[in-house]
């Protein structure tokens, strides 16, 4: 009896005080590090999955297949995707651009502007239309740049929340607009939905 | 004593120690909170960053635990009071994703704890208005930096927030003036002019802001949105003026001309502090929501003089230093309105809980006197010394005393009362002068600003004091 309640006594203090901190890892050492969802935002498994979505479209799109038999490729402007949605991931859709301007820029068939010229000229727009820059902004800067094509989107997301959990669905379109007529030459559509759940 | 009720006793000790909170929330805070009414929101920060146990002000906790989302609350208000916005807003953020998860998570030995224990055991659920608060205070940082993007995303958490309150609590508490307000200026800075109309009409349904008859008349033309109150706001104006322009005519931007938005917030809102309040008092809190048999028992220590006071946490308001506020453009005087009255909105969260939380109180006393005399009892029955047993029993009673720390968690650096100046001005240099005053006396800010014609300027000015 004596020897039982000592040993419950350690299991509590056990329970009580202990405390196994955080620790770093590298994702080389951890191989489920990235399959972890730890936040209702995008994290990389996301932007993988609508790079993937978006970029097979788009190099089997019939555009493409007319650059590819340009004799020289198309300058194309890449602007910023637009957040429609209640989360901040800002950071992340310029990510997600970024892996679409490497594809395009490795793979030859177009020719992208420089992207410090780019966000200068929209900064311009911005300061001189008091703060705001859309759609109708990105032809203007496209024609300042020489481009012929830009390529840009936007992410809405449908949110709801209950007692026990909270839902985000995120859908991103994607499209090709041609500067000199304004034809979408390519849209897209690509979704996922990301929970925080009891 | 045998070895058994030893163990028993130096167990509840033990448990209690652990347990216990020694000064609570509204111990940590109190330098903070002495720093702002001192005027000086430098050392307010040095403070909360001390209690965040960080050594750099743009630093998180590792691991956001105990008051930490709080406290991050409290270091965000400060830093928009210092005009660090984008930093604010980090910390915002952070708080608000933490919050969330403390909102959804089941907290059963928390709430077991809360009738046995202390009412600090339960993780902090932030009640409707500081939820709202939130996104409305970090929408005006994203205003403050022009990034429109931001304030949107703000301003749609605040519309998923606002549908989940609707849903799950009531319409009353789902909608602060403010807040719609700012997610109207928001959208109609950002060219939608049915957001716009739509934020604002919810904004008019909490406040009469006359400085939104304006916008409304020059939006309706944009958009087929209409309500009641919008149509009676249109309608109003052309009896006013019946040369004023008519509504069929789309006005996105008024023409030729930027809008400026001050938003100035005086005093701080009030605050937890714990007291000593009679049985009689307490039972009376309490009301109907004490039971029958709690109530009887309540009396019963109370006539032997075992029972004479509840430790509680009592709401009250921070004397102001600054009560309102004036503010000019250029030498101009325009109209400043109230915004938000937020000690309003804190008092009266406040009065529809305290009956559930006294309850509560009520039986941890209870608990408390019944497991000291339980103790005694056992240890004389067992043949213990009788002086050994009353020892015993009052070191149990008094631990588990010194372990119920009334719950003083709540925001305590949102400020008292929050003033709106909205005036629209020819593109160019201006100077906005917003003027704090109060019975212990008047301190002036002037800021110069840049607005571009179509374009906008938003003025966070906190006195926080």
């Amino acid at each position: 009896m004596k020897t039982l309640a000592i040993l419950s006594a350690a299991v509590l203090f056990a329970g009580l005080f202990s405390s196994c901190g955080p620790t770093y890892v590298r994702g080389s050492e951890m191989e489920e590090l990235d399959d972890y969802a730890m936040s209702t935002g995008l994290d990389k498994r996301d932007l993988e999955k609508l790079f993937d979505d978006n970029i097979k479209s788009f190099m089997e799109s019939d555009i493409v297949e007319k650059w590819k038999a340009m004799e020289e490729p198309p300058i194309v402007s890449l602007f910023p995707i637009a957040n429609e949605t209640s989360e901040h991931v800002r950071d992340q859709l310029d990510a997600l651009l970024s892996k679409m301007e490497t594809k395009l820029i490795n793979s030859g068939v177009a020719t992208v502007v420089d992207r410090a010229r780019q966000d200068q000229l929209i900064a311009e727009v911005k300061r001189q239309q008091g703060g705001a820059f859309d759609e109708a902004h990105s032809a203007q800067v496209g024609h300042q740049l020489g481009a012929k094509y830009f390529l840009t989107g936007k992410v809405h997301d449908s949110t709801e929340r209950t007692e026990g959990e909270r839902r985000v669905q995120y859908l991103l379109f994607m499209k090709v607009v041609e500067l000199e007529t304004s034809v979408v030459r390519w849209q897209n559509e690509a979704d996922l939905t990301k929970g925080l759940v009891n | 004593m045998t070895f058994t009720q030893r163990f028993t006793v130096w167990l509840v000790l033990l448990v209690a120690y652990v347990v216990s909170g020694c000064a609570g929330y509204a111990g940590a805070v109190q330098d903070m909170r002495t720093s702002l009414l001192a005027g000086n929101k430098e050392r307010a920060l040095k403070k909360v960053n001390g209690a965040l146990d960080v050594r750099n002000p743009d630093e998180l906790p590792d691991k956001i635990k105990g008051y930490d989302s709080l406290l991050l609350l409290e270091r965000a208000t400060i830093k928009q009071g210092l005009e660090q916005h984008k930093s604010s807003a980090v910390d915002f953020r952070a708080s608000d994703k933490h919050l969330e998860l403390l909102d959804l998570k089941n907290d059963t030995m928390g709430n077991i704890g809360k009738f046995l224990f202390s009412d600090d055991s339960t993780v902090y659920k932030a009640p409707a208005y500081e939820k709202l608060l939130l996104n409305t205070l970090n929408l005006l940082n994203y205003l403050a930096q022009y990034d429109l993007e931001g304030a949107r995303v703000e301003a749609r958490r605040m519309r998923v927030m606002q549908d989940y309150l609707a849903d799950e609590e009531s319409e009353q508490d789902a909608v602060l003036g403010l807040g719609s307000y700012l997610a109207g200026f928001t959208f109609e800075m950002s060219g939608k002019a049915e957001q716009a109309l739509q934020h604002y009409d919810e904004a008019l349904s909490r406040e009469g802001y006359s400085s939104l008859k304006g916008p409304i008349r020059r939006l309706a033309g944009c958009t087929g949105y209409r309500t009641e109150r919008l149509d009676s706001i249109i309608g109003s104006l052309k009896e006013q003026d019946p040369t004023a322009q008519s509504p069929q005519t789309c006005q996105l931007k008024p023409p030729g001309k930027g809008t400026i938005l001050v938003v100035s917030t005086v005093g701080l809102a009030p605050h937890k502090v714990a007291r000593r309040i009679p049985i009689g008092a307490a039972i009376v809190i309490a009301g109907a929501l004490l039971g029958a048999i709690q109530t009887a028992q309540a009396q019963r220590f109370a006539a032997k003089g075992i029972l004479t006071w509840i430790n509680f946490p009592t709401m009250e308001k921070t004397p102001e230093r600054f009560s309102r506020t004036s503010t000019s453009v250029d030498g101009h005087a325009i109209k400043s309105e109230s915004g938000l009255n937020v000690t309003e909105q804190v008092i009266r969260a406040w009065d529809s809980i305290k009956g559930t939380l006294m309850v509560a109180a009520i039986t941890r006393m209870i608990t408390r006197l019944v497991a000291g005399s339980a103790t005694e009892g056992a240890i004389k029955a067992a043949g213990g010394n009788g002086i050994g047993a009353l020892f015993a029993g009052l070191a149990v009673q008094g631990a588990l005393t010194a372990a119920d720390t009334p719950d003083t968690r709540s925001w305590v650096t949102l400020p008292s009362k929050i003033f709106i100046a909205r005036t629209e001005v020819p593109a160019g240099t201006h100077e906005i002068k917003v003027t704090f005053e109060g019975k212990l006396g008047r301190s002036v800010i002037t800021k110069t600003v840049k607005v571009a014609e179509g374009g906008f300027v938003v003025v966070p000015v906190a006195s926080m004091r």
